[in-house]
């Protein structure tokens, strides 16, 4: 497992591209609210900016609509100066003042009608002609001191087709100062709404007029003149106080309006301006909009180049890690492929550069492994047949055993066999010297024939060829069984053959043959060495260390103390004088000693020349099973 | 126990001078003596004869005592006979398999004839 994928498991993983991302974004913020706040603190100003470009606005309409209303007071005010109206008036010259006021009506089309009162306020004439007004009192249904000149306040009247009237009116007198009677025009008040909503900067934007009273005088919609507002709408109650403001209102439609308002200074009307604030506030709405635009497009910006960015980062780390996995799970023959001119690219090329280190020692290591392994394939070829050839020389070497023994004792067979025969007198009489010398061939023919038996012996324990066979025996009748074997020997010589085997030495089991034939050697030599006196076989046991000890002593010749290392030694009969004196190959002990060696016991000897020998061996009273040579006897 | 003079003892050995030996005591003890230098003709001496006890040798070239011992033993009107192998191969395993295959002894050249014939004398009981 990588150490990422262990990172994976024991924790939260969190890319690179991931941290990339979300820093880049959280940079990318910051000029969001940075523009945010100033635009917080950029608007009040807008609005600050709106508000006087709103007063300005309505410091003109105020100034328009004075100016209006001068004019049409300035008319008429004129026209009672003018010496065809105070004729006309002097003389109630009807067509004349008729024709005079339709010129000033044409001229001037700020009215909608001029009428002529007497002296009592009794309608004399109007243009344009209307009969159901002649002969009623206009000026006192407008309430109107027609002393002096003067503007009424808005009114209803049967008379008249408009919905709202407002007249300036003006005292009529001749040359020597008599009141002849009042001029009165109505303000066409419809063209003030039209020239208002020329000056106006927008479509949704109106603009109405309310008299000092709060009602109504021009509006955009024909429904709400003659209203009093001065109850209903706040602003009204503030104009007709007199007081100047810009303000967001609701409007009689319940649009949320900006609106500007003022008293003129001349008629004391509240004039009221009117902005839907999307309208007013438009370039902070659309600042605000552009912000907002600006801002997610930031941030797309920003988020696009960190993904991308994250991207170039982190796709040259993917690479290097996935590059590092698969090195590291030995494709030493990768290599990483990143074109990144930074220092990503120089770790890239260092990983390479390992990858190929690795790659070469290991490729070293490979055929070093790979000639190691040849020269152990052929040192193991040739121990393989070295040991065929063991095999094969080993059994050549039992074969050759085999046959030597054959071989062997089929002419010892044969010259023993007819010497027998011979001085048995088997095949006729024969002379003493004869038979003397036929029983000197028999004693030599065995003498050899003893010598090759313990060769082959010999030979035969060293190449391990010797294979016990284990069964279960009592020492003591295998004792008896060797006495009375080698009786004939004894026999008429000086000395006892004793045996004393302890009662607690147990069964046996080993191999009887072998154990025989060393107790046969032992006490065949103790007997060709003894004249007088005795030989003692004795066997004990100490349980406790699971062998028995079986002790051949004699009271013969001895050996001298410097011989007794070599006794075991092949060929070594103690002296070369002995040999003559006592007959024996001098492997008899050798062989003994090789035998118990075998049968994982072991032998002493412990002697005093001239005073007899004790040879003492040792063997398991139970033999293991397996056998020690391990090698199968091949014939 | 029948007359020694009518006791027939048969031997199988290649060894010519192993054959005139063996004649020699056999006779010498009074018994009558058989004997086949050829494995083969000795098989049908076996079966012409039908010897008291028969002596074998082990080496011998073509059939092998040890498979001679068989084929005597395969034989239903041999296979009784007594077996005794006369060998100068002394090695456990050729001892062992002689046992094996049916022989009642199994004696080592130089062959201690005392000892044998007593053997021969004990099995003739």
């Amino acid at each position: 497992m990588s150490l990422i994928n262990r990172l994976k498991k024991n924790r939260i993983f969190f890319s690179i591209r991931k941290k990339i991302v979300i820093l880049l974004f959280i940079i990318a913020l910051f000029p969001v609210v940075l523009g945010y706040s100033t635009l917080l603190l950029y608007q009040n100003t807008i609005k600050e900016q709106v508000r006087s470009s709103r007063s300005a606005l309505e410091e003109s309409l105020i100034k328009l609509v004075d100016q209006y209303v001068i004019d049409c007071q300035k008319v008429i005010i004129d026209a009672a100066h003018q010496p065809t109206i105070i004729e006309g008036m002097e003389y109630w010259n009807f067509p004349k003042l008729r024709s005079r006021f339709s010129s000033i009506k044409n001229r001037y089309k700020n009215f909608t009608f001029i009428l002529a009162e007497d002296r009592r306020g009794v309608v004399k004439t109007v243009y344009p002609r209307n009969k159901s007004i002649i002969g009623k009192k206009f000026s006192a249904a407008a309430s109107i001191d027609t002393v002096k000149p003067g503007i009424s306040d808005v009114f209803y009247s049967n008379y008249i087709r408009d919905p709202a009237v407002v007249v300036v009116y003006a005292p009529v007198k001749n040359s020597a100062g008599r009141i002849l009677g009042t001029l009165v025009g109505g303000i066409d008040l419809k063209t003030l709404s039209r020239m208002l909503d020329k000056v106006k900067p927008d479509e949704n934007s109106y603009i109405y007029i309310v008299d000092r009273k709060g009602v109504v005088l021009a509006h955009p919609d024909e429904r709400m003149l003659l209203n009093d507002l001065s109850e209903d709408e706040g602003i009204v109650k503030e104009v007709i106080r007199g007081e100047t403001g810009v303000k967001k209102v609701l409007d009689y439609k319940n649009r949320k309006m900006l609106a500007a308002y003022k008293l003129t200074h001349l008629s004391k009307w509240g004039v009221i301006f009117q902005q839907p604030i999307k309208n007013a506030y438009a370039n902070l709405i659309q600042l605000k909009i552009f912000f907002i635009i600006l801002t997610f497009a930031e941030l797309a910006v920003a988020l696009f180049f960190s993904v991308r960015f994250g991207g170039m980062v982190t796709e040259p780390i993917h690479d290097l890690q996935h590059g590092a996995e698969m090195i590291g799970a030995g494709n030493l023959n990768y290599r990483l492929n990143i074109k990144t001119g930074d220092e990503i690219e120089k770790l890239a090329s260092e990983f390479n550069k390992m990858a190929e280190k690795l790659n070469e020692s290991y490729g070293g290591l490979g055929e070093k492994i790979n000639a190691a392994t040849r020269d152990l394939k052929e040192a193991h070829q040739e121990i393989e047949e070295k040991n065929i050839k063991l095999k094969e020389a080993d059994r050549l070497k039992s074969q050759f055993l085999a046959n030597m023994s054959h071989e062997l004792r089929t002419p010892m067979n044969a010259i023993i066999g007819f010497s027998a025969l011979m001085e048995e007198k088997i095949y006729g009489d024969i002379s003493e010297k004869q038979g003397d010398a036929l029983n000197k061939i028999g004693k030599n023919a065995k003498a050899l024939l003893q010598l090759i038996n313990d060769i082959l012996d010999l030979s035969r324990i060293e190449a391990g060829k010797i294979m016990l066979s284990p069964s279960k025996f009592e020492l003591k009748l295998l004792i008896d069984e060797i006495i009375v074997t080698l009786e004939p020997l004894v026999q008429g010589k000086n000395f006892v053959v004793e045996k004393s085997v302890d009662d607690n030495v147990p069964e046996l089991f080993t191999d009887r043959n072998r154990l025989k034939q060393v107790l046969v050697n032992l006490i065949t030599n103790s007997i060709k060495f003894t004249r007088e006196g005795k030989i003692k076989i004795g066997a004990s046991s100490d349980k406790s260390d699971g062998k028995v000890e079986i002790e051949v002593m004699d009271t013969g010749i001895g050996i001298q103390e410097e011989d007794l290392p070599y006794i075991f030694d092949e060929f070594r009969q103690v002296d070369g004088s002995s040999t003559r004196q006592y007959s024996g190959t001098g492997l008899g002990l050798s062989i003994t000693k090789k035998l118990i060696d075998i049968m994982e016991g072991e032998i002493r000897a412990e002697s005093v020349f001239g005073r007899g020998t004790t040879l003492t061996l040792k063997i398991p009273v139970v033999m293991k099973k397996e056998d020690k040579t391990g090698k199968a006897e091949k014939a | 126990m029948k007359n020694k003079s009518r006791t027939k003892i048969l031997l199988i050995d290649d060894d010519q001078h192993a054959m005139e030996i063996t004649e020699s005591r056999i006779k010498a003890n009074g018994y009558r003596f058989l004997g086949s230098l050829d494995p083969v003709k000795g098989i049908e001496l076996i079966r012409r004869e039908k010897p008291d006890i028969i002596l074998l040798d082990v080496a011998m070239p073509g059939v092998d005592g040890f498979s001679l011992c068989k084929i005597i033993k395969g034989d239903k009107s041999t296979k009784k006979i007594p077996i005794i192998f006369i060998t100068a191969k002394e090695l456990i395993n050729d001892v062992e398999k002689g046992f094996e295959v049916g022989a009642v002894d199994y004696v080592l050249k130089p062959v201690d004839w005392d000892r044998l014939m007593e053997k021969i004398e004990r099995i003739l009981v």
